[in-house]
């Protein structure tokens, strides 16, 4: 419907650089806008295979790990025993947010659920690099080395004063992201903490500069 | 270009590598590798101070962080720096130091005139003059202040960057010498995640001062090849110019890492200035050596009195030899290296040991060299005010505590002092580790640690002064810390062995003596026995607070002030407890020793601070409209961290014209006000309706699909904590919506009742404040301003109050819902929030032919306070009920419950005399009250008056064209027509009538157009 005409979009992040790019060192882009659907479940395999059946991926249940789409164009990530987040690129087997969410729905007919667009509710910042570790450390006092110790590991941590979800992909080929280990991570933070998370990544990565 | 003190050889200085600098205005020059004092020592410089209190002169005393006295002000302007320790300055081409607690100068000072006062400052004066007479304090206050301290805080804004950084590691070993060097090497071979930090410019400790071989090799050579096998794993991280501050609870440390200090202000922008280290450890290994201590002897503080290792370090580490003439004065073996290192340096050395006996290989060395011995004597009288020419020596009695004999005078520059070691058991005694004091080394050693804070402490800092123990100490910690700190599969046995050195013979003991007598008695002449250097503590203030009765260790340092200044009295603190101890007839361990407490060495408020400054301090969380505000004007508001736009003058006009324009206008036509920051939470679930039910007070069973609904939530003491209205969006689905302040609490709250007390519940509830931009159109004219982006029925029938649509709004998905917090027609437009500006643009643009006014939260406040609809934190404290707010209308009497209920029938609650929620207006029409002004039954009544009530909200009302205001009145519900005084600060009374909270559309028919 409405969705296909062009509407102005606009970015916590107006006004800053499109990007900081220090050669290998480090390298800050925001996402482009993703599909976020916030799921809720008893995690148990009817639950499963139902959102399995709808995203093709299968729910990881392991704590703060995510099952990555071969091609990285969507994701499942796990928030909790009873919650989940799946995002993936917009149009991605041509569904929007709305399809998503009305098959998702109902998939889990008769099971207790919830089945939430939060699409807006982040931004995405996409971090790489050879110094992508010692940026991060400026910020967040979590051992990110333990927590995310291979890709395919997530993280619910502070950068500074927001709250942020913290996934990490392999470093692919197609992307200018800078391979390195254990490989690409992607921040996820409320938008009205983005401008602020942005500006701290900038000046942590300052010394790169 | 010579210096008068520098001696051949290169020791750790790159005699290549000149910088200039300037100490009090007069140009020197020094070398890379230098630090302040040793350029200043090798220049000839050893005046570079005046003391605390006496203005005394003081000199450079030791070339670590341990000087109490060689405190400058570095640089000048925003970067000048106050009590930076000379001995810890790295030289760098420019340098600007000026001397301290001086006027006007360093020569001739007229502070000095304090030392002639003495008698009547001694410890303690200070406490004094607050006390008698009793206004005193007041007058001497200010020359106190002036005439003590030491330098100048900048008065500019601090012009650096600095960052924190965290870090985690398995083995964090603390200190760079010998010790803590092979702790590292074993620890990182075996796989562990190892930080060293040290907080010399270069790694090395002890070792860098000392000539000494190891692994057959030169010392430097080996600490070279250990730091480069370091260097090469990745697994070791070696952080030079840090210091460990802080040592606190479950292995978390602070320190401060001097990034750039070393290279002189805003060297390098893109590095920080400091950075300050957070490190959380699995196990710590304390290498933090050992600091040597004084002798205390009479007028032990002349420039030129240093502790013996460190005019060892300054010859060999700095090749500067700080006098031609040395006399060293020693209570133990350690200090004659010292000796030998002078003589072969070129220096006149003479021995001066309290002790009776010396070691016979000692004797035969002194004698093969030339260098005479006098034993069983001590230094008694030092002669030279601004340096040291000569000492007196004489024989002393066997206890030490008389002199005896005839004097001696010995012509010497320097008086190379040393009273044995004392471990840095600083950090250890941070983590509450126990002390146990060392009746061989006569030092406190550290003894248990806490299970908590894992550590070990080796080498010199565990009271191990050979070099060979060392070694094999830290290699063997190191090993052991990596496997205690990594998993069973993760520890490889791969330490190696541990370097090995040549040993020297055994210490023979030292002679446990701390004050050396001198012509008269301790304090009852004109010789003063220092022990804390920079506060300015004698011996005779310890005798006189023992006299007090000051004789806990506690007291003691309160009351002199000892070990209190800041070196922390890392010279000072055993030499206190020591002196008291023999005061009171004690052994040092029954006098007890005080808590060491972070930091370590002073650290900048800034590097604590770290990025957390200016914009990056607070998060200032912005709506999606946000642009479109500043761009138009507005001035914001903080609520919470969000920046709402508080009103949106025009030319010209003021806050209180814009805010009556905005009013005015809004009802009139139509209004529009950014409401993205109102918490929202979908809540799904088949119990959803039953825990709404118990969340407000109101019922909610019957709320239809579509439909939207108003409700208070309320604690468990039944007092109001939030509120906002809720929408039915589908048969098991609702949105909320909270206060803007209240969204995280509310969110809380709902968790904690279904995850602690309702786990049966079938709900859940997702957090969507920030998925939805919100704009709240309200006024007359907003079905038409609504109408005119939305293809869609908006008849009363078809779309009526308080129901909620979907429909595109210009386009946009969108979800309306109307309701209305100004009593006008009023919806409110929720679209994603990546569209909030494009809707925003639209109904700005739309609203032009409709004389659309955009309203800031001000006007919003203004205009729900003319309908009396309270909000929730002005209105009420915490401390009111729904029946207090006269909102019973909303509280179920059915209900078997909800939250809060049982304490809606409290005694306190239900019973008479409460403050309660009404209308005040004044009589002269014209005065707007205060918000928080109290209330009070008559004009004239004298104080103390018991006050009625207070206001809450008041404002000047366009529409009702008068003030209006809302308060809290003690049984204000039934006292409508009643008047009451409001008494203003300025002393003025303004009489106020008392009316129903309802100053506009009493009948509430706006609402439905």
């Amino acid at each position: 419907m409405v969705e296909s005409s062009p509407i102005e979009t606009v970015s916590p992040l107006k006004g800053l650089d499109a990007q900081i790019h220090y050669g290998s060192d480090f390298r800050l882009v925001a996402l482009p806008h993703r599909t976020r659907i916030n799921l809720r479940g008893d995690g148990g395999s009817q639950f499963g295979e139902a959102v399995s059946a709808v995203t093709g991926l299968a729910l990881p249940t392991v704590p703060n790990t995510t099952k990555l789409a071969d091609d990285y164009s969507a994701e499942l990530i796990w928030l909790g025993p009873d919650e989940w987040l799946f995002r993936c690129q917009d149009g991605w087997r041509s569904k929007r947010a709305t399809n998503w969410v009305a098959s998702l729905r109902s998939a889990l007919v008769g099971a207790h659920s919830a089945v939430v667009d939060v699409s807006d509710y982040h931004i995405e910042l996409e971090l790489s690099g050879l110094q992508v570790l010692r940026v991060m450390r400026k910020l967040t006092p979590l051992d990110l080395c333990a927590a995310i110790a291979d890709p395919r590991h997530c993280a619910q941590t502070r950068f500074a004063n927001a709250s942020v979800l913290l996934t990490c992909r392999p470093a692919d080929d197609d992307t200018e992201a800078v391979a390195t280990e254990p490989g690409v991570y992607v921040i996820q933070v409320r938008w009205s903490f983005a401008r602020y998370l942005w500006q701290h990544l900038a000046e942590a990565a300052r010394e790169f500069r | 270009m010579t210096h008068r003190n520098r001696i051949d050889g290169a020791g750790r200085v790159r005699r290549g590598s000149a910088v200039r600098f300037r100490f009090d205005g007069r140009q020197y020059f020094g070398y890379h590798g230098d630090t302040l004092a040793s350029a200043l020592l090798a220049n000839g410089v050893h005046l570079v101070g005046r003391s605390f209190k006496y203005h005394r002169p003081r000199g450079i005393s030791a070339a670590g962080s341990e000087d109490p006295n060689a405190l400058v002000q570095l640089e000048r302007g925003p970067y000048t720096q106050p009590n930076t320790c000379a001995t810890q300055i790295e030289l760098y081409d420019g340098l600007d130091a000026r001397s301290q607690n001086r006027w006007p100068s360093l020569g001739f000072d007229i502070g000095g005139i304090n030392a002639w006062l003495a008698r009547f400052i001694p410890s303690g004066f200070y406490y004094k003059t607050f006390m008698w007479p009793v206004s005193g304090w007041l007058f001497y206050e200010k020359f106190i202040r002036r005439a003590a301290g030491l330098g100048v805080s900048p008065r500019e804004p601090d012009p650096d960057r600095y960052e924190q950084l965290h870090a985690h590691c398995d083995v964090l070993v603390v200190g760079a010498g010998p010790a803590g060097l092979g702790a590292a090497l074993a620890a990182g071979r075996c796989g562990a995640r190892v930080i060293i930090m040290d907080e010399q410019s270069e790694f090395g400790g002890s070792v860098l001062g000392r000539q000494v071989d190891i692994d057959g090799n030169s010392g430097i050579e080996w600490v070279r090849r250990t730091r480069e096998s370091l260097g090469s794993m990745s697994n070791v991280q070696c952080v030079p110019r840090c210091t460990v501050t802080g040592y606190y609870d479950y292995n978390f440390l602070t320190a401060l890492e001097r990034v750039t200090d070393h290279l002189g202000p805003g060297a390098d922008d893109r590095l920080p200035r400091q950075r300050f280290w957070k490190i959380r450890a699995r196990r710590v290994v304390l290498a933090s050596g050992a600091i040597e201590r004084p002798l205390l002897f009479a007028d032990n503080d002349r420039p030129g009195v240093m502790l013996a290792n460190a005019v060892r370090t300054y010859i060999n580490r700095y090749r500067v030899l700080p006098g031609r003439a040395i006399c060293v004065l020693t209570n133990n073996d350690s200090a004659y290296e010292c000796a030998w290192d002078a003589h072969e340096a070129g220096a006149r050395v003479t021995i001066v040991d309290v002790r009776d006996a010396v070691p016979d290989h000692l004797a035969e060395k002194a004698r093969v060299a030339g260098i005479e011995i006098h034993t069983g004597c001590g230094i008694t009288a030092v002669q030279g005010r601004l340096a040291v020419r000569s000492v007196d020596i004489r024989p002393l009695s066997q206890d030490g505590r008389r002199v005896t004999g005839v004097r001696t005078r010995i012509e010497c520059s320097i008086v190379a002092n040393s009273g044995g070691w004392n471990p840095s058991v600083h950090l250890h005694s941070q983590s509450r580790g126990k002390l146990r004091f060392d009746t061989d080394l006569h030092s406190f050693v550290p003894a248990e640690t806490v299970a908590i804070n894992p550590s070990v402490s080796v080498g010199a800092a565990c009271g191990e002064f050979s070099l060979s123990a060392c070694l094999v100490d830290g290699h063997r910690q190191g090993k052991a810390a990596a496997q205690a700190a990594l998993p069973a599969g993760e520890y490889q046995d791969a330490a190696g062995r541990a370097a090995a050195t040549d040993d020297a013979p055994a210490d023979a003991p030292l002679k446990p003596l701390w004050v050396l007598p001198t012509d008269h008695p301790v304090g009852q002449g004109p010789r003063k026995h220092f022990h804390d250097f920079q506060n300015d503590v004698t011996v005779a203030d310890i005798m006189l607070a023992a006299r007090e009765g000051y004789l806990s260790v506690e007291h003691l340092k309160r009351y002199t002030t000892t070990g209190m200044a800041t070196d922390q009295g890392k010279t000072s603190n055993v030499n206190a407890l020591a002196i008291m101890a023999g005061i009171r007839g004690l052994d040092i361990p029954a006098v007890g020793t005080t808590t060491f407490r972070p930091p370590y060495t002073p650290v900048t408020f800034g590097a604590i601070a770290g990025q957390n400054r200016d914009e990056l301090f607070l998060q200032h969380r912005h709506t999606p409209m946000h642009t479109w505000h500043v761009e138009h004007g507005a001035i914001f508001e903080d609520v919470g961290d969000w920046k709402r736009p508080r009103y949106f003058p025009q030319a010209g006009e003021s806050m209180h014209d814009a805010v009556q324009r905005e009013s005015l206008a809004t009802r009139r036509s139509v209004g529009v006000l950014d409401a993205s920051t109102l918490g929202k939470i979908d809540i799904q679930g088949p119990d959803a309706a039953r825990f709404l039910e118990m969340i407000y007070t109101n019922n909610w069973l019957k709320l239809g699909i579509g439909k939207c609904r108003y409700g208070l939530m309320l604690n468990e003491h039944g007092m109001v904590f939030d509120d906002g209205v809720t929408t039915r969006l589908g048969e098991h689905h609702y949105h909320m919506t909270t206060t803007t302040g209240g969204a995280a609490r509310v969110m809380n709250w709902l968790e904690e009742w279904l995850q602690t007390e309702w786990p049966d519940m079938q709900v859940y509830c997702t957090s969507v404040t920030e998925q939805w931009a919100v704009a709240a159109i309200n006024g007359p004219q907003a079905p038409a301003l609504l109408a005119s982006l939305a293809d869609t029925d908006l008849s009363d029938e078809a779309f009526p109050h308080m129901s909620y649509r979907e429909m595109a709004v210009a386009g946009i998905p969108a979800r309306v819902f109307r309701i209305s917090f100004t009593g006008e027609q009023a919806y409110e437009i929720n679209v994603p929030a990546r569209y909030g500006l494009a809707l925003w643009q639209a109904l700005t643009e739309a609203g032009r032919p409709l004389d659309l006014c955009v309203y800031g939260t001000e006007t919003m406040h203004l205009l729900r306070a003319e309908k009396g609809f309270i909000i929730v934190g002005q209105d009420t404290d915490g401390t009111v009920t729904p029946a207090d707010l006269g909102m019973n209308w909303i509280v179920s009497k059915t209900k078997r419950d909800y939250l809060g209920k049982r304490s809606q029938s409290r005694s306190h609650t239900a019973g008479g005399g409460r403050r309660q929620l009404v209308g005040l207006l004044t009589e002269d029409r014209r005065t707007l009250l205060d918000e928080g002004v109290h209330l009070v039954a008559r004009a004239d009544s004298a104080p103390p008056v018991s006050a009625e009530g207070h206001v809450t909200s008041s404002y000047l009302s366009p529409n009702v064209g008068r003030p209006i205001a809302m308060g809290l009145v003690r049984e204000g519900l039934s006292r409508y027509g009643e008047t009451l005084y409001a008494r203003t600060m300025q002393g003025d009374s303004i009489k106020v009538r008392i009316v129903k909270p309802e100053f506009i559309d009493a009948d509430g028919g706006a609402v439905h157009g």
